[in-house]
């Protein structure tokens, strides 16, 4: 329980909690204290000490950031000597500060011009005892990629250090010394950045130091309007500020008082040049005819009609808004009543809730996992699939300190490096951890009375030494990855996932990862619903010729699909029809191909993995109708009205049907496809979503290509460097692909990331698969 | 009775008629208007580099109440900033000067050209390469007045 304690603040008496610095106190209850450095995405760092204010009793200024509220204290926040003291800090940074104002991109908005302004500094004392020449000049960083530091404006608070640390949970930057005893922020080891280009240090940085390189000059922050908006990159549904002038976005922002607490990653901050790509479909076309909006209804009408109704099957993308997604659906079942009908979200995350019970299948928030004792993070490497996943983990192991993680993988990975009690399985034997977990459970006595705990056996996997944790634990997050659901048997991890919940059932807390925006909406509307069709028998279906007219709703088949069915789906259905934002290989070989709007171009709502309803709202003009206008019209000219139907959700959140509590028996007979010398994975990178995620600035600086994951030893014995040419071949089909050796990789284990244009990893894994054995050899001749 | 008055008034008009004009004959004569007078702008030089002054800080589009300045900032090669395109429309200026007063760079000032009527109203949006030229005679007039004292 929170205790209350009693301070008075100027003279005026607070009840306040006393876990509270005096800063966060005085900004509770309305008093201002000037604070630079200090922000709730990571804490105190102490730097900037402008903060400080007076306490009764002690000698010297305290700073109010760092320092609890004490029961019966008394503070004052400003005085003559207060003031002089925050005067002197000013003089301080303002001590040849280049006055560039005029062009620096961060004028308008800089804490340094804010604090300058409200104590109305006009001269600087300072300034005038120091001679000019000895300022040294400091280092601009012309060479990183996306990220600008300019030392001469750095006020040295160390946000960026941090913010880099203590939430991203990457540490690259860091204050280090340069020649004499000057220091500048840099990358630790002195080589340009090479980071996950969030973009949070950008973010922290009260001035012009650390800048957006992709927003550099472009517009002064005065001139911009801030649309509010979710991020439509993946499912952890960022609330963000697309800022926009003249029909242009320019940037994207976030404030600190949004769910994600400002934090961004590289995609939703610095990736919004896809809505403008020159890949963006604009016109209507049939048979690549370029057509205006009624032909290509009466055109469509007419197949439709021409298709008998049990001929015409649709697959959601799970990442069009959620209007979108349900007016797709009641087209289905309604207009054309059928069911043939399913969602991307059925690879992943349709698996899991389809059988995890109602009782243990809410959806939480994600800063319960902050909150957690415990933090289980299964199956995937999270800060790829899933940023604010990862931060939230974050925060709860390094910054709060409230929670303990356990990383279940097959590799180490970023969250290892908070402490936490690495589980190593090989890859493609996620079962055995699951059910040794599940015996262990139930061996302690969880899930008493249960029917069916019988039929629980364990594996040789030991998993003694988190039990005592799990034991310990009164409230635990256990995080799901999509990499594991994606598995060729992805449908029994998913119900040995849920006999852990069950087991668990009055602690455990269940996330699963998604990155498909609006997957949890699909699952919202019943998409997988069906008993005869799923997208797993797309192909199945296509070549038994049950398919004659295809809808495909934001689905790209060679971004779930090897090239080869892809091919196979394309010659045996009649009629492709791609409604799309963007162009892809598949709206090469589309029939018919009917432009949607990207989600910066139209309003609605994405469901994201905490079951949040979140809003978007149009912040540039496209002139294309969204889609579900356009389904409704198609579906007047076939004779069924659907415009009485209500879209719009009322709800903040959702919640899902789930079956009734059952322990599943599961069949841990698993064969891994392919004979190989090597595992082959194919996995995520964090900066794709999906393949036209690429066609932003961001995300194509950040990384422009899949590159095969390699251990130390095996690279040398195949005599493979950095960037050397591989050729793996598995299932006799073979991909290419630039090497990496990465340290963190076990022997014989190699993974290259799904949905870049270089190469398409499921030509050898096979759709719904991503591991396979496979051979690996160098190519010759190097670059093919 | 009305004949008087006719010659009346007409004795004035022909005194007129015959003494010297007091108007200034424009257009065949121009008046010198005073250097303080807000009349077209001129975007200005660095006297040795020749290039653009104007750094985009956007304070004269920002402050300009008929929001009539449009700028299209550049990086250049150096990494300074200057404007791509910087275009004033006259035709919705009201020759206030704050413009000229915000800048912090000396970059925007106010020539003696007046004549500003036209048939077209996108002639009256004046682009950077039209104003630079103001600029660059105006300059010009007021450096040989300069010399001339
Ligand atoms: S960092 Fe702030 S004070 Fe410094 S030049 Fe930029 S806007 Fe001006
Ligand atoms: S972009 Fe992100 S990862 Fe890179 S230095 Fe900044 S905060 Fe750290
Ligand atoms: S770069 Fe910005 S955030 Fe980092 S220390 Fe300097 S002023 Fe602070
Ligand atoms: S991609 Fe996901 S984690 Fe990244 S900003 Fe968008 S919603 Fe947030
Ligand atoms: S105020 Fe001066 S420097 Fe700033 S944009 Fe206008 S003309 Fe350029
Ligand atoms: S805000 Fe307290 S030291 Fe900076």
């Amino acid at each position: 329980m929170e205790k209350k304690v009693k301070i008075k603040i100027n003279g005026k008496e607070f009840e306040v909690d006393s876990e509270k610095s005096i800063l966060q106190a005085a900004r509770e209850n309305g008093i201002y204290i000037p604070a630079i450095c200090y922000s709730d995405r990571f804490g105190a760092i102490g730097a900037c000490r402008i903060c400080a204010v007076e306490i009764a009793g002690m000698k010297k200024p305290m700073l109010s950031c760092a320092a609890k509220v004490k029961d019966g204290m008394e503070v004052t926040t400003n005085s003559p000597a207060l003031d002089q003291l925050r005067r002197e800090i000013i003089y301080e940074w303002d001590t040849f500060h280049p006055l560039q104002c005029g062009v620096c991109d961060k004028s308008g908005e800089c804490e340094l011009q804010n604090i300058n302004y409200e104590f109305n500094i006009t001269e600087n004392p300072k300034e005038a005892q120091t001679d000019p020449l000895s300022i040294p000049q400091g280092t601009i960083h012309y060479e990183w990629k996306i990220i600008h530091h300019d030392a001469n404006l750095c006020i040295q608070c160390r946000r960026c250090v941090a913010v880099c640390d203590k939430v991203v949970n990457f540490g690259i930057l860091a204050l280090v010394k340069k020649d004499g005893d000057r220091k500048e922020i840099d990358t630790k080891d002195g080589k340009p950045l090479d980071c996950e280009f969030c973009g949070q240090c950008v973010s922290v940085c009260p001035t012009g130091a650390m800048s957006s390189k992709l927003f550099k000059y472009k517009a002064r922050a005065w001139e911009m309007e801030k649309v509010p908006t979710t991020c439509g990159f993946c499912s952890s549904g960022c609330q963000m500020d697309l800022n926009v002038k003249n029909n242009e976005i320019l940037r994207v922002t976030s404030e600190e008082y949004t769910p994600n607490m400002a934090n961004l990653c590289n995609l939703g901050r610095f990736n919004y040049s896809v809505s403008k790509s020159d890949r963006l479909i604009k016109d209507y076309s049939l048979n690549s005819k370029t057509l205006n909006q009624e032909a290509m209804l009466l055109e469509l009408s007419q197949i439709l009609k021409n298709t008998p109704k049990e001929k015409i099957f649709g697959i959601s993308g799970a990442r069009e808004t959620h209007e979108d997604n349900l007016a797709f659906k009641m087209f289905f079942n309604n207009t054309l009543s059928n069911n043939n009908i399913d969602s991307l979200s059925s690879t992943h995350i349709g698996k899991l809730y389809k059988y995890l019970p109602q009782s243990v299948n809410t959806l939480y928030d994600f800063s319960d996992i902050s909150d957690a004792n415990l933090i289980i993070c299964f199956g995937g490497d999270i800060a790829n699939e899933m940023p604010r996943i990862d931060w939230s983990i974050t925060r709860g192991a390094k910054l709060l300190k409230t929670s303990k993680v356990i990383s279940a993988y097959w590799k180490d990975t970023k969250i290892d490096t908070l402490g936490s009690i690495p589980l190593r399985y090989e890859p493609g034997r996620e079962l055995d951890f699951l059910t040794s977990f599940a015996f262990a459970l139930k061996s302690e006595g969880y899930g008493a009375g249960l029917d069916g705990l019988d039929s629980l056996t364990g594996s040789e996997f030991d998993v003694s030494s988190i039990m005592e944790e799990v034991k310990k634990a009164s409230n635990i997050a256990f995080i799901v990855c999509q990499e594991a659901l994606e598995r060729s048997n992805g449908e029994e991890i998913a119900k040995a996932v849920s006999n852990i919940a069950l087991l668990l059932k009055d602690k455990i807390k269940v996330y699963a990862s998604s990155k498909y925006n609006n997957a949890f909406g699909a699952l919202y509307n019943n998409y997988g619903s069906s008993n005869e069709f799923s997208i797993q028998r797309l192909l199945e279906f296509a070549k038994e010729g049950k398919i004659e007219t295809l809808i495909l709703l934001n689905a790209d088949l060679f971004s779930f699909l090897s090239d080869n069915e892809a091919k196979i789906v394309r010659d045996s259905v009649k009629n492709i029809v791609l409604f799309d934002t963007f162009e892809s290989k598949t709206s090469l070989i589309a029939n018919a191909i009917v432009p949607v709007p990207f989600f910066t171009s139209q309003s609605g709502t994405f469901i994201n993995a905490e079951g949040r309803v979140n809003k978007i709202n149009k912040a540039i003009e496209c002139n294309v109708p969204c889609a579900w206008e356009f389904l409704f019209k198609l579906s007047t000219n076939l004779g069924y009205n659907l415009s009485s139907a209500k879209l719009q959700l009322k709800d903040k959140k959702i919640t899902l049907n789930g079956p009734a509590d059952k322990i599943y028996t599961i069949n841990t007979n698993s064969s891994v496809k392919g004979d190989g010398e090597f595992v082959f994975i194919a996995n995520y990178s964090k900066f794709r979503t999906s393949v036209y995620s690429g066609y932003g600035e961001g995300a194509k600086l950040a990384q422009s290509q899949s590159v095969l994951h390699i251990s130390k030893e095996d690279a040398q014995r195949i005599g493979l460097n950095d960037g050397d040419i591989a050729n793996i071949e598995a299932n006799g089909a073979s991909i290419a692909l630039p090497v990496k050796i990465d340290e963190q990789m076990p022997k014989s284990v190699l993974a290259a990331q799904l949905w870049f244009e270089n190469t398409n990893p499921y030509n050898i894994t096979g759709g719904f698969n991503n591991l396979v054995r496979a051979n690996l050899t160098k190519a010759q001749g190097g670059l093919k | 009775m009305l004949f008087k008055d006719l010659r009346k008034g007409l004795s004035v008009t022909l005194k007129y008629l015959f003494t010297h004009a007091v108007t200034c004959q424009y257009p065949t004569q121009r008046l010198n208007v005073p250097e303080r007078g807000r009349w077209l702008h001129a975007l200005n030089l660095h006297e040795e580099s020749q290039k653009i002054k104007c750094i985009d800080c956007g304070l004269c589009e920002e402050v300009c109440p008929s929001k009539c300045i449009e700028i299209i900032p550049t990086e250049n090669e150096d990494h300074t900033k200057s404007p791509a395109i910087y275009n004033i429309d006259l035709g919705r200026c009201c020759f206030c000067g704050l413009c000229v007063e915000v800048c912090p760079e000396l970059a925007i000032s106010m020539s003696d050209k007046y004549e500003l009527a036209g048939y077209d109203r996108e002639k009256f949006v004046f682009t950077k390469e039209d104003l630079i030229k103001v600029g660059i005679e105006y300059n010009n007039k007021l450096q040989k007045k300069e010399g001339a004292l």
